[in-house]
C-alpha cells in the first residue's frame, strides 16, 4: 500500500516550531482572536438581550463581506466599502428581527434556533444565487498593503491593521454599551427584559437595534476580514461554530468575556496549527466542551443564566 | 394518534409501502430518489424520538449515522462479516455505543448548549474520519465496494440489486424500524419521554431519573442512526465521507421540521418533500443550483407558521372534523368523606414494606441556607411526627420557599441536615427523594401542558410502579402492573374521574389545582408536602381542598405553606411560624394565633380577627 | 513529481509543506516556504485551497522573491486570484479556451457555450462535455446501453478527435490518454479580453506523460 502523502512524521511537525513561527501565529492569533471577539460580541449581545441563539450569525458575517465587495466594486474605496457592509448589515438585521424574530420570544428555544438556521441558510443560498460559487477579492487598502518586516520574518501589514480595526470597533462598541443610554438598555434588558419592559421603555425598538447591532458587529468583521481571505457563500459556516465556542468560554451575555474568549480561542486556533493544522478546531472544541463541563457560565459569565 | 385497532397504524405503513412501490414509477420518482428517501426517513425515526418526542434538538446525528455506516461498511468490504445484516447491526451497536460516550457529556447541558456541543462533537467526528483514522475510514475518499445483501433460503438465494430490487429490502427495513419505533412511544419509556419534553422538572420531582430517560433517547436515536448509516453504504456501493458531515445533520433537522416533529413519519414525508422538490425544481423547472434557497425558504415559513409541519398540520386538520370529546364541563362535586377515607390509601405501595419506623416523619438539623449574603434560611431545627398535620406560616420573604426546596431536596442547604423516616437524605437527588416516599406539589402549577389530565397522572404512577428508571421500551402501556389501580384511585381522590380525558390546558384553574396535588399524591408518598394549596381559589374551591386534604391526611404526614390562615388554622394541629429566616415560634394553631410575636411579625395585629 | 525533477533536473527539495484540505490560514506553511530558501515554490492545491495559499503567498511577499509553478491549474484561478498573481506562472491543465484557434471542435465548443451561458469554458465544462461525448460514441459503438458491452466498447481503443485532439481509452487500466497543456501566465496588459489569462506554450501528448497501469496498484475487477 502506497505510503499516506497526508501523513506528518514528527520530524515535521516539530520543524514547525520555530521562532519565527511563532511571533508569527502570535500575531495571526491577535488578528483573528479580535475578529472573533468582535463577531461573538455581536452573538452574545443578542443572546444575552433576546435569549435568541442567532445560527444565522455566520451568514451575518459572509453578508458584509459581499455588501462590502459590492460597495467596493461601486466607488473602489475601501472605507466606503466597510461603512457600506456596516450599514446594510444594521438594516437587515433589523429588518430579519422585526419580520420573524420577534414572533418568536415566546415559543421553545428550539424554535428559535430552528427559524434562525432556515434564516442563515436562505441568505447563504441567496447571496450564493446573486454571486455564484466563485470567490472574490477586496484589495487591502494602499496604506495597509505589502508587508513588514519584523526582524526575522515578514508579515503581511493588513493582518496587523486588521488587529487595530477590530480593537477600534470593540472600542466603539464598549463605548456604546458602557456610556450611552441605550447601552444601558441592552445591558438591563440583558439582566432583565421583563423589568426593562414595565418601565414603559419601548423594549420593540431596543429589541430591533439590538439585532441590528448585533448583526453589524459580525458584518463588519466580515468585511474587515475580506481582504484577508477571498469572499466565499460559505465562509460564514466555520465561523459560526468558533463564534458559539468563544461566546462559550468567555461566558454568555458578557461583553468583556467575549473579548477575553475571542483572543483565547483565536490563540488556541493559531498555536496549535503551528504545530498540526488539523487538529486547532479540535482543540477548540476540547476546551469548549471542558468549560462547559466545569464552569459552565463561562469564564465571565453569571452563574444563573442556564 | 388513533388507536382503534392495536395495528392500524403498522397495517398503514405497510400499505403505504406498498402502494409506493407501485405508484413511484408511474409518478417518474427515480429509483434512487425513492431509496433515499427511505433512508432519510429511517435515520429521521431515532431522531424525532430524540426530538420530537424528549425535546431535545440535536444537530450531532451525523457523527453516529457516518460511525454505523463506516463500522458497517469496513466490516463488510473487510470480509470480517459476509452476512449484511450482521454487518448492519453491528454498524447500529456500535454507533449506539458512541451515543453513549456522546450523550453522558452533550446531555450535561440543556436546551441551547446542548445543541452547540452536539455540533462540536459531529466537527470532531468528521475530522476523525478525515485525518487520524483515515487509514480505516479512507480519509476524504470514503470506503467503496459495499456489498448488496444476499438472501439464502435452502437452494433458493436471491441477491439484492440496485433501483427497486433495493427499494424491497429498504421498505421491509424501514418498516421494521418504524414497528419498533411504535412499540417504543408507545411504552412506559415513550410516555416518561413525553414528559420529559413538556415539564423536566416535574417529571424529575415525581420520581423519574431524568438524565438516564435522556440518554435512553439519545442511544435510540444513535442506534436508528447507525442502521440508516449502514443502509447508505448499502445503497450507495459506497460509504462517502460526508456521511459525517454537519450538513448532513442540518438536512435531517430541516427535513424532520417540514415533515412534522413528533409525529414518527415526519422525517419520511419531510424527506419526501425535500428530495423529491430538489429533483423537480432543478430538472423539470430548470431552477439549478437554487432549489435549496427555495428549499430554505419552505423551511423557514413552516416553522414560522406551521409549527408541527405537515404530517402535524394534517393531523390538527383531521381533529377539527372529529367530534369533540364528550367531556363537557362538569361541576366537580366534593368528596364525601366516607368514601374518601377507603380511597386515601392508594393501592398496594413498595414503600408500605418500609414502613415499620416509628420516629418522626420528617427533622431538620441546623438547616442553612445561603446565597452569598443573603441568608434564607438560618439554622432551622424542625421535626413534624408521623400522621402529622402540620402548618407553616410567615410573612413575604420569611424563606417558607427556600425551606421546602431544601426538604424535597431541590436546593442543597448550605448547612444541616435532613431525616426523614430515620435516614439521611441531604442533598440527594429529587427523583430519589420522591422515590423514597416525599413529595411535593407546587405553589405554580407545574403540569404536564401537552398532555390529557390522565395521561398526567399516568405519569406520576409510573414512577411509582416503575421506580426511577426501567428498561421497559417493548412494553404496552396498559401492561404495566397495578398502573390503571394507582391511576384510579388517584383520580378519584381528588374527584378528577370525570374530567380525566381532558386536555390540560382546557381544565379550570380549580382543576389545575387539584390535578397539582394529585400529582404528588399518585406517588404514594407518605410525606407529601404542598406548597400553598389554596393560591388563586376561590372560596367555594377552598372549602373543596380544604375538605380534600384532610381526606388525604389519612395515613399519611403532611406539610402545608399556607398563607390563608383561616383555612390552615382549621386543617393544622400544629403549626410553625417562619420569620426572616428563622423559626419564630411553634406550637398548636390556637396558641399561634394568640402569639403576640407572631401578630406583630405580620404587622396585621391580632389573626383570629 | 520530487523523484522525476530530481532524477532528470537533478532539483532539490527545500521543504515539503503538507496543507490539510479546507485549511483557510496558510501562514505556517508559507513562512517555513519562505525561510526555505527555496527558488520554485510548486503549488499542488486544489479549488479553494489554491487560490487562498497563492493569495496569501502573495501577502507574505514570497511570490515576490520565488516563482510560482501550478502543476495542475484549477478552474476559474485567473479570476480568482487576479493576473496580478498568475502573471509568469507556468501551469499545466486539461483546457484552455485558447485552443479553439488550434483544434476546430474546440473552437465549436467554446462558441456554442459561450452563447449560451455568456463566459467561455473552462476545462471542468470541457471535460463533461468531452466525456460525454465519448461515452455516447462508445454506446453508439456497442449497439446497446448494456454496461460490459459498453466497457469493451470503449476498451477497443478507438482514437477520437476531441476538444483536445486525438485520445484513446488505454484497456490495461481504462485511463484516458489525452494531451497535458503546459500555459504561461499572461502580463495584464496582454489580455486580449476578461478571461484571457493564459498563453498556451505546449500540447503535450498524453502517451509518454502516462503511468504504468500498474503504478497505483489498479485491479480492474470482472465486467458485472
Amino acid at each position: 500500500m502506497p505510503t499516506d502523502p497526508e501523513a506528518v512524521s514528527i520530524d515535521e511537525i516539530f520543524s514547525m516550531i520555530t521562532w519565527p513561527n511563532f511571533v508569527s501565529q502570535f500575531f495571526n492569533g491577535l488578528a483573528s482572536g479580535a475578529l472573533l471577539a468582535l463577531i461573538s460580541s455581536g452573538l452574545t449581545i443578542i443572546y444575552g438581550t433576546l435569549g435568541v441563539l442567532s445560527l444565522a450569525h455566520g451568514a451575518m458575517f459572509m453578508l458584509g463581506g459581499y455588501a462590502g465587495y459590492v460597495a467596493f466594486q461601486a466607488t473602489g474605496s475601501f472605507i466606503v466599502a466597510v461603512t457600506g457592509g456596516t450599514l446594510c448589515l444594521v438594516a437587515v438585521g433589523s429588518i430579519i428581527e422585526f419580520i420573524i424574530i420577534r414572533r418568536f420570544y415566546n415559543r421553545p428555544p428550539e424554535d428559535q434556533l430552528l427559524v434562525t438556521f432556515g434564516i442563515g441558510i436562505v441568505i447563504v443560498e441567496l447571496v450564493r444565487a446573486v454571486f455564484g460559487s466563485l470567490s472574490f477579492t477586496v484589495p487591502p487598502p494602499a496604506w495597509a498593503s505589502g508587508t513588514t518586516p519584523m526582524g526575522f520574518l515578514i508579515y503581511p501589514t493588513y493582518r496587523l491593521v486588521v488587529t487595530g480595526i477590530a480593537a477600534a470597533a470593540l472600542a466603539v462598541l464598549y463605548l456604546v454599551l458602557y456610556r450611552t443610554r441605550i447601552g444601558m438598555i441592552v445591558r438591563a434588558g440583558i439582566e432583565d427584559s421583563t423589568t426593562v419592559r414595565m418601565l414603559g421603555i419601548n423594549v420593540d425598538r431596543v429589541f430591533m437595534l439590538v439585532f441590528g447591532i448585533g448583526a453589524m458587529a459580525a458584518g463588519f468583521a466580515g468585511i474587515v476580514n475580506a481582504p484577508v481571505v477571498s469572499l466565499t457563500p460559505d465562509m460564514g459556516d466555520a465561523i459560526l461554530v468558533q463564534t458559539f465556542v468563544v461566546v462559550v468560554i468567555g461566558g454568555v451575555g458578557s461583553f468583556p468575556g467575549a473579548i477575553l474568549g475571542g483572543l483565547i480561542a483565536g490563540e488556541i486556533l493559531s498555536l496549535t496549527s503551528m504545530v498540526d493544522p488539523a487538529y486547532s478546531e479540535v482543540m477548540l472544541f476540547v476546551v469548549m466542551t471542558l468549560v462547559l463541563l466545569l464552569r459552565p457560565q463561562g469564564l465571565l459569565g453569571l452563574p444563573s443564566r442556564d | 394518534m388513533i388507536h382503534r385497532h392495536p395495528f392500524f397504524i403498522e397495517a398503514l405503513t405497510a400499505l403505504g409501502l406498498i402502494a409506493a412501490r407501485i405508484l413511484l414509477p408511474y409518478l417518474h420518482v427515480a429509483p434512487d430518489t425513492a431509496n433515499q428517501i427511505l433512508i432519510w426517513g429511517l435515520f429521521g425515526i431515532g431522531f424525532d424520538i430524540l426530538f420530537g418526542y424528549t425535546g431535545l434538538l440535536c444537530f450531532g446525528q451525523s457523527a453516529l449515522y457516518g460511525t454505523g455506516g463506516f463500522i458497517a461498511a469496513y466490516l463488510l468490504i473487510n470480509d470480517l462479516i459476509s452476512s449484511v445484516w450482521l454487518a448492519l447491526i453491528v454498524g447500529a451497536l456500535g454507533a449506539g455505543l458512541a451515543g453513549i460516550a456522546v450523550g453522558a457529556i452533550a446531555l450535561r447541558r440543556t436546551g441551547v448548549y446542548f445543541a452547540m456541543i452536539t455540533v462540536a462533537i459531529a466537527e470532531v467526528f468528521f475530522f476523525l474520519e478525515n485525518s487520524p483514522l483515515s487509514a480505516w475510514t479512507g480519509g476524504e475518499n470514503g470506503l467503496p465496494g459495499v456489498p448488496t445483501p444476499k438472501f439464502q433460503i435452502g437452494a433458493f438465494s436471491y441477491e439484492v440489486g440496485t433501483g427497486w430490487s433495493m427499494f424491497g429490502f429498504l421498505a421491509a427495513c424501514y418498516f421494521i424500524a418504524m414497528a419498533l419505533a411504535l412499540r417504543i412511544v408507545r411504552s412506559p419509556v415513550g410516555a416518561v419521554l413525553c414528559a420529559v419534553r413538556d415539564n423536566p422538572l416535574r417529571a424529575r420531582a415525581v420520581g423519574h431519573a431524568v438524565g438516564r430517560y435522556k440518554l435512553t433517547a439519545f442511544v435510540i436515536a444513535a442506534v436508528y442512526a447507525g442502521f440508516a448509516g449502514g443502509l447508505l453504504g448499502v445503497q450507495q456501493g459506497f460509504m462517502p465521507p460526508d456521511a459525517f458531515t454537519f450538513s448532513t445533520s442540518g438536512q435531517l433537522v430541516m427535513q424532520t421540521a417540514i415533515g412534522g416533529i413528533g409525529t414518527l413519519f415526519g422525517p419520511l414525508a419531510g424527506a419526501a418533500v425535500w428530495l423529491i422538490l430538489r429533483d423537480f425544481l432543478q430538472q423539470a423547472l430548470g431552477f439549478g443550483a437554487i432549489w435549496k434557497l427555495v428549499l430554505g425558504l419552505v423551511f423557514v415559513l413552516l416553522v414560522c407558521f406551521l409549527r408541527r409541519g405537515l404530517i402535524g398540520g394534517l393531523q390538527d386538520l383531521a381533529k377539527r372534523f372529529v367530534a369533540p370529546h364528550p367531556a363537557a364541563a362538569r361541576e366537580p362535586t366534593p368528596v364525601p368523606a366516607g368514601k374518601a377515607s377507603a380511597l386515601a390509601s392508594l393501592g398496594p405501595s413498595r414503600r408500605r414494606r418500609e414502613a415499620s419506623f416509628s420516629g418522626p416523619a420528617l427533622e431538620a438539623r441546623g438547616l442553612t441556607k445561603s446565597f452569598g449574603g443573603l441568608v434564607a434560611n438560618r439554622d432551622i431545627d424542625f421535626t413534624v411526627e408521623q400522621g402529622e398535620l402540620r402548618g407553616i406560616i410567615g410573612p413575604n420573604g420569611a424563606g417558607k420557599s427556600t425551606f421546602f426546596k431544601m426538604l424535597t431536596c431541590e436546593m442543597r442547604p448550605t448547612a444541616g441536615r435532613i431525616i426523614f423516616h430515620g435516614r439521611d437524605i441531604t442533598g440527594i437527588d429529587v427523583a430519589k427523594v420522591c422515590q423514597l416516599g416525599l413529595t411535593k406539589s407546587y405553589q405554580v402549577n407545574q403540569l404536564f401542558s401537552r398532555l390529557t389530565l390522565r395521561q398526567n397522572i399516568v405519569i406520576a404512577a409510573l414512577a411509582e410502579r416503575r421506580g426511577a428508571f426501567a428498561l421497559d421500551l417493548l412494553r404496552r402501556l396498559d401492561r404495566v402492573p397495578g398502573l390503571d389501580v394507582q391511576v384510579e384511585s388517584t383520580l378519584a381522590l381528588v374527584d378528577l374521574t370525570g374530567r380525566a380525558d381532558v386536555p390540560v390546558a382546557q381544565l379550570t384553574y380549580g382543576e389545575k389545582r387539584r390535578l397539582e396535588i394529585g400529582l404528588a399524591l399518585a406517588s404514594s408518598p407518605s410525606l407529601l408536602l404542598l406548597d400553598e394549596p389554596l393560591a388563586g381559589m376561590s372560596p367555594r374551591e377552598r372549602a373543596e381542598t380544604v375538605q380534600l386534604l384532610k381526606n388525604v391526611r389519612r395515613g399519611r404526614t403532611l406539610v402545608v405553606v399556607e398563607h390563608d390562615m383561616n383555612a390552615l388554622f382549621e386543617l393544622a394541629e400544629r403549626v410553625t411560624v417562619l420569620h426572616e429566616g428563622r423559626i419564630l415560634a411553634e406550637g398548636a394553631s390556637a396558641e399561634i394565633q394568640r402569639n403576640s410575636l407572631v401578630q406583630e411579625a405580620y404587622l396585621g395585629g391580632d389573626v383570629s380577627a | 513529481m520530487e523523484d522525476y525533477l530530481r532524477k532528470n533536473a537533478d532539483w532539490t527539495t527545500a521543504t515539503n509543506q503538507v496543507t490539510p484540505l479546507g485549511a483557510a490560514d496558510y501562514s505556517s506553511y508559507l513562512l517555513n516556504v519562505g525561510n526555505s530558501g527555496a527558488d520554485v515554490l510548486i503549488n499542488v492545491n486544489w479549488g479553494h485551497d489554491a487560490v487562498l495559499s497563492i493569495q496569501q503567498a502573495n501577502q507574505f511577499g514570497i511570490l515576490a522573491k520565488q516563482k510560482l509553478v501550478i502543476p495542475f491549474e484549477v478552474p476559474f484561478l485567473g479570476r480568482e486570484v487576479g493576473p496580478e498573481l498568475t502573471k509568469g506562472v507556468y501551469a499545466a491543465t486539461d483546457f484552455s479556451w485558447t485552443l479553439e484557434d488550434r483544434f476546430p471542435l474546440a473552437k465549436m465548443f467554446v462558441e456554442a457555450f459561450q452563447t449560451k451561458y455568456n463566459y467561455r469554458p473552462q476545462w471542468g465544462a470541457e471535460n463533461a462535455y468531452m466525456q460525454f461525448a465519448l461515452w455516447a460514441d462508445a454506446v453508439e459503438r456497442a449497439g446497446t446501453f448494456y454496461p460490459p458491452a459498453v466497457i469493451k466498447a470503449y476498451e477497443a481503443g478507438n482514437h477520437n478527435d476531441s476538444l483536445v485532439g486525438d485520445v484513446y481509452f488505454r484497456a490495461a487500466d481504462h485511463q484516458l490518454v489525452r494531451p497535458v497543456i503546459i500555459m504561461r501566465g499572461k502580463e495584464p496588459g496582454d489580455m486580449k479580453n476578461p478571461e484571457d489569462f493564459w498563453e498556451v506554450l505546449e500540447v503535450v501528448p498524453g502517451e509518454r506523460l502516462m503511468q504504468a497501469p500498474d503504478a497505483f496498484g489498479c485491479n480492474l475487477g470482472p465486467y458485472t
